[in-house]
Formats: C-alpha cells, structure tokens, sequence
C-alpha cells in the first residue's frame, strides 16, 4: 500500500496487521470520556436519573462504535458516511436495548408507552451524528497535517538533494585533460589543417558554451543536451581518429522538450573515458532519444571495456542518478545494462511529467542562491 | 657514432604527429624509428628496434605508460608525456624526470632535448622509484565491489552496490533489497562479504549484511537483542549476538 505510514511520530506500530486495534486502544478512553459529558448533559438538562443515563449513554455510544468498526471491516471499500449511517441506527438501538438491560429493566419495556424510549433514540442519534462528525473531522485534519509534513519532508529532501548534486556537478564539469587535449589539437591543427583547427575550436565553443550555461539558467531542451554530445564526440573523434565512431539520433519533434543540463554529457564523457579510450582498438558510441508514451528514454550505448564491478561509480553518473531522482520525485530512473559481447548502455527515463516541466526549479549555482 | 633512435608512443595520432614534427625541427639528428599507439605495442616495438629514447605518454589503453616504464627500465632513456594529470605532475616534480606537457611548449621541448643529448652516452638514470609512485596513484587499492549483476526479467542489469540497504542469504541464493526492490543475485553471502566494503557494510546476522547508510534507528526487542531498522521500507533486522557490539551504546 502505497504511502501508508508505518510508524506513527510515537514510533508505535500501526502495521496494516493491526490497525483497528490500534485505533480502539487509542479512540476508547476518548470516547467514553465523550459520552459520559453527554450523560452529564442529559441528566441536568431533562433531568433523567444520573446512573440510568450514564449507562444507556456509554451502551449507545460503544455500540456506535462497534457497528463502525464492524462496517468498515465488512465493508472496506464502502465510504465512510454509509458506514456512519448503518452503524448510527444500529448502534443506537443495540445501545438503548444494552442499556435498559444494564440498568435493570426489562428490554421489553421499552416498547410499551410509559417509557422515554423515543427520547433516548432520538438524543441518541443526535448525539451520534454530532461525535460521529467530529471524528470525521479530527480524522481528516490529522491525515492531512501528516500529508502535508510528508509534502513539506519529500520537497526539502528533493531540493536539497537537487542543489547538492548541481553542486558537485559543477566542480566536475570541465575535466582539465579534455581542455589541454583539446587545446594541443587545436595547436597542432593550426598549421597542418587550419580548416579541421577552425571546426574543432567550433565545437569547442558549443562544448564550454553548453557546460556553462548552466550557470545562469537551468531550462534547456533535449536538442541544446544533443548540441552539446555532438560537439563534445566531434572534438573526441578528432582526438582518438579513427578509434571512435559515434551516432546521434533523436526526432526532430523531440528535439524541444525541456530537460535539465547535462543529463546526457556526462554519461557519453563516461562511455569514452572508461569505456572506449582504454580498449585498444576503440569503438563506438551510439546516443539516443526516443519516446515511449509519455515518457523519454534517453540511451548511450557503447561497445566498450562495460562496467569494471570494482569501479566506483563516478561523479558524473551518481550525480546524473541523483538529479533524475530528484527532478522527477523519484518516477524516473537510471538503469545500466552490460551490452554483449562488450559494452555498456545507459538507459534514462523521464516520465512524461518530468520531462515536459522539470518541475522542480532547476536552481542553479547562481549567487543568489548562495546563503 | 649512429644517430640517436625513438620512438613515440601515444594513443592519440594527431599528437605523436604533432611531436614527431616539434622534434625534426628541435633535434633534426634524432631518427623517430617508430610509432606506437598503444603499451603492448610499444614494448613490441621496443623490443624489435631498441631505440635509444622512448617518448611513453602516461594514459593509454591496455598497459599504461607506467607499466611499459617498469617493463624498459634501465634499458632506454625514457620521456614521459602527459597532457594534464594531477598525480603524474606531482611524481615527475619530485625526481629527475623528463616529461613533457601537453599541448608541447617549443621551449620546454628544447630544454628537454639538450639534456637528452647531454645524457645519452650515460647509462639512463633510474627510475624506478617515480614509476613505484606514479602506480600508486594510478591503481588505488584496495578496492570493492561496487556493482552487481542481477537478473530483471529478461535483462540483466547493473546495480551499484552503494543502492542495496540489505543482503539476505536465503537457502540457494542471495537477496539484495533497495526500497522495495529486490533482486536475487547467485554469489553467497560469504563470498559477498569478503568482496563488500567493509567501512560500508556490516555483517549484523549470519544471514544478513546491512549497509551502514541505510540504517535509520537500532532498537531492542523484549530480549535486548539488538534491531536495525531500515530508512526505506518496513523491514527490520534482528542483530545475532556475535554482532551485537557493533551496536552498543557509545
């Protein structure tokens, strides 16, 4: 069952085993108190005997109590007012029969004439309509007081974690080897090919320009992310020569839904970093979007080393899994599978609500939000 | 006396071209005999051509730099060349290593190439204790397991170790649970433990090892027996007395 809370604040159990129990050990004191304030009322109002009206108050209201209990029992999945109105009927007259019998009269006294029976039912109803509604109410205060301290609990968490996972990803982003590679190919290519130099620096613009845009705003679609791995594998192709090949492939339609920055580029960084440059003839690299309902499914596959088991998971993939997480309220996820004969595919799915609006605001590492 | 001899080995063609022009223009007597792209191939090459000097780029697929320095030591004068790697830098700075940076600096190879030429009729110098320190930074041990196989329907899927909160042995099999997930993964308990993190993961049960992260609370039962409570899901561990100190009141 989902969301049922398991333990209380008190920490008591409230298993799903022993809930009814549960709600009687701690309903029962609370509603003997209630109808005794009722006798009391009743007797210095009509001026019954004291003892008589005590009896047949605390009689009705158990009884009320018990039908609940038996109703909802029987009837789980029936509402709560068509419980309320077969167990107040019923619990009122198997109160006022208890009753009569606990303050030693005749239960078939009761239909003769001299008798206030029609009063008791009626004060009886009465005054089961009006407890009955006040539980009701307190039922539904406290639930949704726990409602919304979960609410309040999972968004700070979300935001928190959120925040925290940006943060790293930051401190991550540029890997100081990929600059100075880069910027030696550059150099080399200035004098050699000054055409493929001129691409390169291209692309390397659209690499810096896309890693720090995050900086400033955090809405960027899945065609900027694309953007981004396409200069990223061009500047590596130029790198590793003939050692890497790669594919990008995404719908055009797709190309505008919002996704958060970098979701992508740090598991094609990975693929090539652990995957493809330490195997000796290299590989490929294939990236792709595509839609499944609703949902986004975003893969990098590689015909690489795969998964070294005692490789830690790095920076960029716990972080790329926290965000996922956190953006889409724990519905997404980050699944890894090993490709045959070698190889690994990362899989990422965003529900369709986390990726049409990343829900979450996105905020970024920008002054303001520092305290 | 013949003309000096190298080879250049790194995995990027585009920059052993590039090294290989830098040095005809800086060392026009040198014969590059050979390129190599990677460190089995290097030594190959090494051991057909027996070059005088071997310019070894530090990362490479297959046998790193290093490896190949240890395998050539004291036989070549050896270069190393890095483009930016923290440890490498950190362990050529404290001996008399050569090495160059990349994208290569047209002075900084000059300097390189004199003391080269100064040094070639000597034996080379060892080197074995920059390459002792340059494999440590590189290899970090002791290192664990971080990730599982496990079986989801048809596929087979990785999970990282770091997202289990619970092993459980059952009869044949072990249980992994994450939330509430659960995966029955073959390798035995056993053998598990002595693969997990220690730091990480706690043995609380002949049949259970618990992630230490995961653990939310530790409470008694009516025994006193220790109970761990998990932060996600219901689920609570009964701590057998063996284990049972890990959790005693500090």
């Amino acid at each position: 069952m989902a969301g049922w809370k398991r333990t209380d604040c008190d920490g008591e159990d409230v298993s799903p085993r022993a809930p009814r129990y549960w709600r009687l050990r701690r309903l029962g004191p609370l509603v003997l108190a209630i109808n005794t304030a009722i006798a009391v009322f009743l007797w210095a109002v009509t001026g019954w005997d004291f003892w008589p009206t005590l009896i047949h108050s605390q009689a009705i209201g158990l009884s009320i109590l018990l039908f609940q209990y038996v109703g909802s029992w029987l009837l789980p999945t029936a509402g709560e007012w068509l419980v309320t109105a077969i167990s107040l009927p019923l619990g009122a007259a198997l109160g006022t029969v208890v009753g009569a019998a606990f303050s030693g009269m005749s239960p078939l006294l009761l239909f003769t004439n001299g008798h206030p029976t029609v009063a008791t039912l009626a004060s009886a109803i009465v005054f089961g309509v009006a407890v009955t509604a006040f539980f009701s109410y307190r039922a539904r205060m406290l639930a949704g007081a726990a409602q919304l301290r979960d609410e309040q609990l999972r968004r700070e968490s979300a935001g928190r974690a959120l925040a925290e996972a940006e943060l790293k990803l930051l401190q991550a982003q540029i890997e100081p080897h990929f600059l100075f590679n880069t910027l030696s190919h550059v150099l080399q290519l200035v004098d050699e090919d000054p055409a493929r130099a001129k691409r390169m620096l291209l692309n390397f613009t659209v690499y810096l320009r896309g890693s720090l845009r995050r900086t400033r705003s955090g809405a960027t679609t899945l065609g900027e992310e694309l953007d981004l791995v396409r200069a990223y594998l061009e500047i590596q192709a130029v790198r590793m020569g003939e050692r890497l090949t790669w594919t990008v492939d995404c719908p055009e339609a797709l190309r505008v839904r919002p996704l958060p920055p970098l979701l992508l580029q740090p598991l094609v960084e990975n693929a090539l970093r652990h995957g493809l440059e330490p195997k000796r003839g290299g590989g490929r690299i294939a990236v792709s979007a595509v839609r499944e309902g609703d949902a986004l499914i975003l893969e990098v596959r590689d015909d690489g080393m795969g998964l070294e088991p005692h490789r830690p998971p790095g920076v960029g993939l716990t972080n790329v899994r926290e965000r996922v997480r956190a953006i889409s309220g724990g519905a997404g996820s980050v699944t890894l599978r090993p490709v045959e004969p070698s190889g690994l595919c990362v899989r990422i799915t965003l529900p369709g609500a986390a990726a049409l609006a990343p829900g979450t605001p996105v905020p970024a590492a920008a002054p303001e939000a520092a305290p | 006396v013949s003309a000096p001899t190298a080879i250049l080995v790194d995995d990027e063609p585009g920059l052993v071209t590039m090294l290989r022009a830098a040095l005809a223009a800086r060392w026009p007597e040198l014969q590059v005999v050979g390129e190599a792209g990677d460190g089995d191939a290097a030594l190959a090459m090494f051991e057909a051509l027996h070059p005088d000097v071997v310019f070894l780029d530090v990362q490479m697929p297959g046998r790193s730099g290093v490896e190949v320095a240890r395998a050539l030591a004291g036989r070549c004068h050896v270069v190393f060349v890095t483009a930016f790697e923290e440890y490498a830098l950190e362990a050529f700075e404290h001996a008399a290593v050569d090495y160059l940076l990349k994208p290569v600096e047209e002075e900084r190879l000059a300097t390189t190439v004199a003391r080269l030429r100064s040094r070639l009729s000597a034996p080379p110098p060892d080197l074995s204790a920059v390459i002792e320190a340059l494999g440590r930074r590189l290899q970090p041990a002791p290192r664990f397991l971080e990730w599982l196989q496990v079986q989801v329907r048809q596929d087979l899927v990785l999970v990282a170790v770091e997202d289990v909160d619970l092993f459980q042995s059952s009869e044949k099999y072990t249980l992994a649970l994450a939330g509430d997930e659960e995966w029955v993964i073959r390798t035995p308990l056993k053998e598990l433990e002595a693969s997990l993190d220690p730091a990480r993961f706690w043995r609380v049960h002949r049949s259970a090892i618990v992630r230490v992260g995961a653990i939310a609370r530790v409470s008694r039962d009516e025994g006193g027996q220790p109970v761990v409570h998990l932060r996600r899901g219901s689920r609570t561990v009964v701590v057998s007395r063996a284990w049972a100190h890990r959790f005693r009141q500090m």
